[in-house]
């Protein structure tokens, strides 16, 4: 056994995936996780109904292969096209903008407390079991770029490919989403700076 | 790798309804046609700008000084509206178009927007007394009535002997007794008593524009006279006997 064999990138699966559709599944199974997830937090649709979505989106993304440059990031791009897909299934009145994050699960509520400064280590766990709520009350456009950077992990760069705006404006964007993330925390009684 | 229920859902789809990825070249001619659609908006506020800046540059505003008219009495009148609006409207559509090429969400729209109105500005510059310019006017005025319908306000500034301002095209030049012969824009004909001004420079058909007071019933004492040769001409509005005639004549 080869140990030192590397996973394709992301950019050979999808030459792999041109020539031979079945490659396509290794980059559905690679990104399916991930994507059910953030469609989960920006929809609140029911899991059967993200699947359904999910496989939209996977189809689209297949149809578009084309599109996709290898000097892009793969990550970033079909990350749009999910959003743009969320969006267009909103406007169709299947997506719900609201109650969707109180399923944040506790890994994702870590890693967004750990970019918090919090008074106290009880302060931060404490948010951890209430960030979902905190980012439910949020104007969905500051959700947006939160669970963007703080949830799904992305660069101001890819930040703005995905939501097709200036690096930065987006960098505005988020500074003014922390600050109501911590207006809306306090609120709920809890002080911190993200 | 185990394939998760959506891979194997997808694959099937993909298998069972013969998906293709669409070919390359479906993308290279959207994105080749959203440049063209930016190319082509940019081009059309550069004309309309460089005809918005012929227009006010063509104005007799020595003329209207002289006459004690304020900025503020003549711009309202002499403001190239059609123009800066196609301008405005041209360069949306440039800056939308351009956010949606590939790279285009790297730039705001301000910024966007700053930009093409200055390279506007300079290709405006450079073609304003082009025949291009010329021939977009003509055409833009010819697709648009309403513009017809400004001028009109611009020409009741120069049908205006009372308050010693008068357009027209000169109908008759008599070097003999000094004087020349011009109908306004209303059709009226007045007789032009210029001051100390040789006439052999004008001939009929000229369109001019006269400073001075009105002395008598239809004539008027010019204390300046200048051929609008190379400027807009005061129009002759068409009246409705006119327009009955032509269709008489039709």
């Amino acid at each position: 056994m080869n140990l030192d064999r590397q996973e394709p990138s992301d950019a050979e699966l999808v030459a792999q995936s041109l020539a031979d559709p079945d490659r396509y599944a290794v980059l559905v199974s690679r990104y399916e996780d991930k994507l059910r997830r953030y469609l989960r937090r920006i929809t609140g649709l029911r899991p059967e109904e993200v699947d359904d979505l999910l496989q939209e989106i996977f189809l689209k993304v297949y149809l578009n292969l084309k599109a996709f440059r290898q000097h892009q990031s793969f990550s970033a791009w079909i990350y749009r096209i999910a959003r743009n897909e969320a969006i267009s299934e909103y406007r169709r009145g299947q997506a719900r903008p609201e109650g969707h994050m109180n399923a944040l699960d506790e890994d994702a509520a870590e890693r967004f407390a750990s970019h918090v400064r919090a008074e106290s280590e009880a302060e931060r766990s404490v948010l951890a079991g209430t960030i979902g709520r905190v980012l439910d009350r949020m104007d969905p456009k500051y959700r947006d770029v939160l669970v963007l950077r703080f949830l799904e992990d992305r660069s101001y760069d890819e930040i703005a490919y995905i939501l097709r705006r200036p690096p930065g404006t987006v960098a505005t964007l988020l500074n003014r989403a922390k600050d109501r993330f911590r207006r809306e925390a306090e609120h709920i009684g809890i002080s911190f700076e993200l | 790798m185990n394939e998760s229920s959506v891979a194997q859902r997808v694959i099937s789809a993909i298998k069972t309804r013969h998906l293709t990825p669409r070919p390359f070249w479906n993308f290279a001619l959207a994105e080749a046609v959203l440049w063209t659609a930016v190319v082509g908006a940019a081009c059309i506020g550069a004309l309309s700008f460089a005809v918005a800046y012929r227009v006010l540059a063509n104005e007799e505003w020595d003329l209207y000084r002289r006459a004690g008219l304020g900025l503020s009495e003549i711009l309202p009148v002499v403001f190239p509206y059609v123009w800066i609006g196609l301008l405005v409207l041209a360069l949306a559509i440039a800056v939308r178009e351009f956010r949606r090429t590939e790279q285009g969400y790297r730039f705001g729209a301000g910024f966007l927007g700053a930009l093409l109105l200055m390279l506007t500005g300079v290709a405006a510059a450079a073609m304003q007394s082009t025949p291009v310019a010329e021939s977009f006017e003509a055409a833009v005025e010819t697709a648009v009535p309403v513009i017809e319908q400004i001028d009109a306000l611009r020409e009741q500034l120069w049908t205006n002997p009372e308050s010693g301002l008068l357009g027209g095209t000169v109908t008759e030049v008599n070097e003999d007794s000094g004087t020349i012969t011009v109908e306004d824009a209303l059709g009226q004909t007045w007789n032009v008593i210029p001051e100390d001004q040789d006439l052999s420079s004008f001939t009929v058909g000229d369109d001019v524009r006269i400073l001075g007071t009105l002395s008598e019933d239809q004539t008027f004492q010019a204390e300046t006279l200048e051929s609008s040769k190379d400027k807009k001409p005061v129009r002759r509005r068409t009246r409705p006997t006119d327009r009955g005639r032509n269709q008489d004549r039709d």
